[in-house]
């Protein structure tokens, strides 16, 4: 008895080949056909917005901005030799930003206390900080500059807003601070909450 | 005759109207006779009226209600302004019940920076509050877990970390709804009241939810919570924005979850977790969008996808970026 047996590779005949296309988009279209039954479900047309993104503005330094409101007799009249610092901001060791290797007018201007100034000696307002910030932070201004980075509130297809670093970040402190978390979850009533460490809890019941 | 709603089955078993009438009798709170128990049905199902009865969560007309994806934009507007009339009678608010559609061609994606993440909970708290969430029996969709460095395993997680955060050696990992694509709380629902929409958010029909809990042991990311007992939330905690598959007041018994906060979410607006997040942890946006940041994210970013294994594919991702 001799059987014809396809060899592996062999090409199927051009009208094998439209047999089995018909047959696979029928069953393709069958397909689609059950699985878009679940989905008949209304919807509406999405306008898409054109998405744009702002700064929110900052009011975190209204009480105290302009600076030359106390430091009004130090301008263009500052010593810009780096020390340790003695008065006010030292008080309250409120500065800890690239360990030991920062000093004030690295980021505020000699001559502009208002202002801030880049390594190119030009100046930015406050409210641009992440132009600053991003001379030494390149990738996190990248990230910040393409949404993935920071906190943005508003509308995801519309207008968002987005912060500035120093709306998070302490410039002076950069590192985030601990914080106290809101409460933990209600356990189911007359149980207490479970162990911890999971591991300890196996260990002791193994003891 | 017992009060007790657990009683409903037991006890000898009689002919089916009789249940019928000990049913109605017990979903209403007061006695009748069993031809008035018909009598009330045929009334209610003909006039589709609200029989609202004083102290009662459940009335006749929200037990003749069909499943949502049935009713007409009659039905709807009927239903929206009982349910409306209802939180008025109950706490004094006004609250208006909308029913945002899903958008098209729009598949929303959540991602979380666990690199950002420092667990202070107030994504839990801002969900709370848009989602109309009862202190009493608490019920939170959210749920953060203080992991500890260097592993995925949840067994040594725990959600009932307190003092100050974030600690050292630790990685905090908020959990929710996972709004899966393959989802098998959907599957496990024996009455359909849970389906997926075409953005992909999965929903409840609080109404038709029979409270078996079966998707809640389906879940494998503990997404869903059950009312053990109607919500009570004080009135100046309810938010009066409401959309009638995600944040309106729910009845006692039934199964609810996060949805991306739809009543926002499907108006452009970004959800309550995300605006309430100090540290930024959490992106929002369009998958379907080239452009979006939810997008930039998955192309450029570590990802990771909590129990991928299960082939659940979700639409909630877990990312790295310091």
């Amino acid at each position: 008895m001799t059987r014809h047996r396809r060899r592996i590779g062999q090409v199927d005949s051009p009208l094998m080949m439209l047999v089995r296309l018909v047959m696979v988009g029928g069953l393709l279209a069958l397909g689609v056909a059950c699985g878009s039954s679940t989905k008949n479900e209304p919807t509406v047309e999405h306008k898409k917005k054109k998405r744009t993104i702002e700064l929110e503005r900052s009011t975190a330094f209204q009480p105290t901005f302009p600076c030359t409101q106390c430091h009004e007799h130090k301008a263009g009249n500052v010593n810009p030799k780096p020390r340790k610092l003695a008065k006010y901001h030292a008080a309250k060791n409120s500065f800890d930003h690239g360990k030991g290797r920062r000093w004030c007018f690295d980021c505020h201007a000699k001559d502009d206390l208002n202002k801030l100034v880049l390594s190119d000696g030009s100046k930015v307002g406050f409210g641009q900080s992440h132009e600053l910030c991003g001379t030494c932070h390149g990738e996190k201004f990248r990230d910040w500059n393409a949404g993935v980075h920071g906190l943005n509130t508003g509308y995801w297809n519309g207008k968002m807003l987005r912060r500035s670093c120093t709306l998070c970040h302490d410039p002076h402190l950069p590192a985030f601070a601990t914080m106290i978390p809101e409460d933990p979850p209600a356990t189911v009533r007359g149980t207490e909450p479970p162990s911890t460490n999971h591991n300890q809890a196996a260990k002791k019941s193994h003891e | 005759m017992s009060d007790n709603p657990c009683d409903g089955g037991r006890g000898a078993p009689g002919a089916p109207e009789d249940r019928a009438e000990k049913l109605v009798q017990l979903r209403l709170g007061k006695k009748t006779s069993r031809r008035g128990a018909l009598k009330l049905a045929a009334a209610g199902a003909a006039a589709g009226a609200a029989v609202a009865t004083a102290g009662c969560d459940v009335t006749l007309a929200d037990m003749l209600q069909s499943h949502y994806t049935k009713l007409s934009d009659e039905d709807k507007k009927e239903i929206f302004a009982r349910l409306e009339q209802r939180t008025y009678q109950q706490s004094g608010v006004k609250v208006k019940i909308g029913d945002p559609k899903a958008l098209q061609g729009v598949g929303f994606a959540y991602l979380l920076n666990l690199s950002a993440c420092n667990g202070n909970r107030r994504c839990v708290e801002a969900c709370a509050r848009e989602n109309n969430l009862p202190n009493d029996p608490e019920i939170r969709y959210i749920r953060v877990l203080e992991m500890e460095a260097g592993t995925f395993d949840l067994e040594r997680g725990t959600a009932y970390f307190s003092g100050l955060v974030p600690k050292r050696g630790k990685y905090y990992m908020p959990v929710q709804c996972h709004q899966c694509d393959n989802p098998p709380c959907v599957r496990a629902c024996p009455c359909q009241a849970t389906w997926k929409q075409p953005d992909g958010i999965v929903v409840v029909d609080y109404n038709w939810c029979i409270g078996c809990r079966y998707c809640q042991v389906a879940c494998p990311y503990h997404g869903r919570r059950f009312n053990f007992a109607p919500p009570a939330i004080e009135p100046d905690r309810i938010n009066p924005v409401q959309a009638y598959l995600s944040n309106r007041i729910r009845p006692g018994g039934v199964v609810e979850k996060c949805t991306y906060c739809l009543q926002r979410s499907r108006k452009g607006r970004l959800p309550a977790c995300l605006e309430a997040c100090p540290t930024g942890a959490r992106k929002f946006g369009d998958l379907n969008d080239p452009d979006s940041d939810v997008r930039k994210i998955i192309e450029t970013k570590r990802v990771y996808i909590l129990k991928e294994e299960l082939g659940t594919i979700p639409r909630f991702y877990y990312f790295f970026s310091a």
